[in-house]
């Protein structure tokens, strides 16, 4: 029985690579005012299979959303939800719990099936639950975008995938540039 | 008797604004137009048209039309294509500017009556144009120019002039704004926008012209519903139509994700 409970507890420490989980993110869309548009995203974003829920802030053109347990959150997918609809994303800030993840500024990590990069950041560890903001191209403002990519000298921040800049990473994948 | 394609996402009664329906969403509309003729009695012509949003950029809607406005009895009239590819986006909190080629084409079944050219029913031609948005915060301004080619059997018939013309330029201002609700809450809550748009038109071969005003008012219910009332009036013009005002009421529901 003993060794039956240090397998389970082995399995359940060292058997998922998940590092972060996402619960929920903040998404503002930009280029709408009406709620007939509002709606038009609501839908889009409701219909993503890792979704659980959708809760629409009209006025701000803002959008809490609850992502489904153990399901893996497709980032470029939300964004192409809100384009699909007819707008753009102004910002995305996703709230994830973290066990002991060591960041460093300017570094690529992985997390989970994803590379991640971290700009404008002291070098950390993110313990439990931490809200990230994603910084690529589309996903903020042209103007904020313009600030970004004054963070780093490395080309991934430009394309949002991995290049000669970045020997760390498969050449050609995406790389998702956060800031906290 | 309408000079151009009317639908909006949020906007426009008489015109189509520089954005599309989203991508998957199909959109059903039913508009009925009413005009007094020369002899008193009402013309009435009643449009169904079907949208698709193909992709974010690419719109397309077909459109059919019953009426009795160039015929002294009520019947099928014409059939009705039209495209719009949005090719500039960008989006700003709460604005965004816009722009949009489009081009339609129509065949029809009336007779070439009246020198006004519309092909929503009037007329058998192809129309390609322009159009640009703007919108901040509760209002939309629009501008659209076209051109637009009759193709009426009687334009090509040898040894025949019959002065009328059959290639104009149409031009249009319209402006659009969200009076209510005053305080957004939930998707529910019934919209109130009005509009005025300003539609205008030159002839090229024959010269003659003529620019209406359209004041408009459109309540959007369960933000998913919109129904438009309008009426359409010349400010000036030289040339024959079917009349000189006209009222519209059309009734328009969205179905999102629908493709």
């Amino acid at each position: 029985m003993n060794r039956f409970i240090i397998l389970i507890i082995s399995v359940l420490c060292f058997g998922s690579n998940i590092q972060a989980q996402f619960s929920k993110a903040t998404l503002q869309a930009t280029g709408l005012t009406c709620a007939l548009c509002s709606n038009a995203i609501n839908k889009a974003l409701g219909k993503l299979p890792f979704v659980e829920s959708v809760q629409s802030d009209i006025k701000n053109t803002a959008f809490n959303i609850r992502f489904k347990s153990g399901s893996e959150v497709n980032v470029d997918a939300l964004k192409t939800a809100v384009e699909n609809a007819g707008f753009s994303i102004g910002s995305l800030k996703l709230t994830g719990n973290f066990q002991n993840l060591k960041v460093q500024n300017d570094q690529h990590i992985r997390i989970g099936n994803a590379n991640y990069h971290f700009l404008n950041i002291k070098d950390q560890v993110l313990h439990g639950e931490k809200t990230i903001t994603i910084v690529d191209k589309n996903f903020v403002s042209d103007k904020f975008f313009k600030v970004v990519k004054s963070y780093s000298n490395k080309a991934c921040v430009q394309t949002s995938k991995a290049s000669h800049c970045c020997p760390d990473v498969v050449t050609g994948s995406r790389i998702y540039h956060v800031t906290i | 008797m309408q000079g151009m394609i009317a639908f909006a996402q949020e906007l426009y009664i008489y015109t189509e604004p520089a954005s599309n329906i989203p991508a998957k969403a199909l959109s059903a509309k039913l508009t009925a137009t009413y005009a007094e003729k020369m002899d008193n009695n009402i013309a009435q012509r009643y449009t169904s048209a079907i949208y698709l949003g193909l992709s974010k950029n690419i719109m397309l809607k077909a459109a059919a039309t019953f009426a009795d406005m160039n015929t002294s009895y009520f019947r099928y009239e014409s059939f009705s294509l039209y495209g719009k590819y949005r090719f500039l986006s960008k989006d700003e909190a709460h604005k965004h500017f816009r722009m949009a080629i489009f081009a339609d084409g129509s065949i029809s079944r009336s007779p070439y009556r009246y020198e006004e050219i519309a092909l929503m029913g009037d007329k058998s031609g192809a129309e390609a144009g322009l159009v640009a948005t703007q919108l901040i915060h509760k209002l939309a301004i629009s501008g659209t120019v076209s051109h637009t080619q009759v193709l009426d059997k009687s334009r090509f018939e040898k040894g025949v002039d019959y002065e009328r013309p059959y290639q104009a330029m149409n031009y249009a201002l319209s402006a659009g704004y969200l009076l209510l609700p005053l305080k957004y809450e939930s998707y529910q809550q019934t919209n109130l926008n009005l509009y005025a748009e300003l539609l205008a038109q030159q002839t090229l071969d024959k010269k003659r012209y003529y620019i209406d005003l359209a004041p408009a008012a459109q309540l959007i219910f369960n933000s998913n519903t919109k129904l438009n009332l309008g009426y359409r009036f010349q400010l000036g013009g030289d040339m024959t139509r079917m009349a000189r005002n006209s009222f519209l009421i059309s009734l328009e529901k969205t179905f999102f994700e629908a493709l």
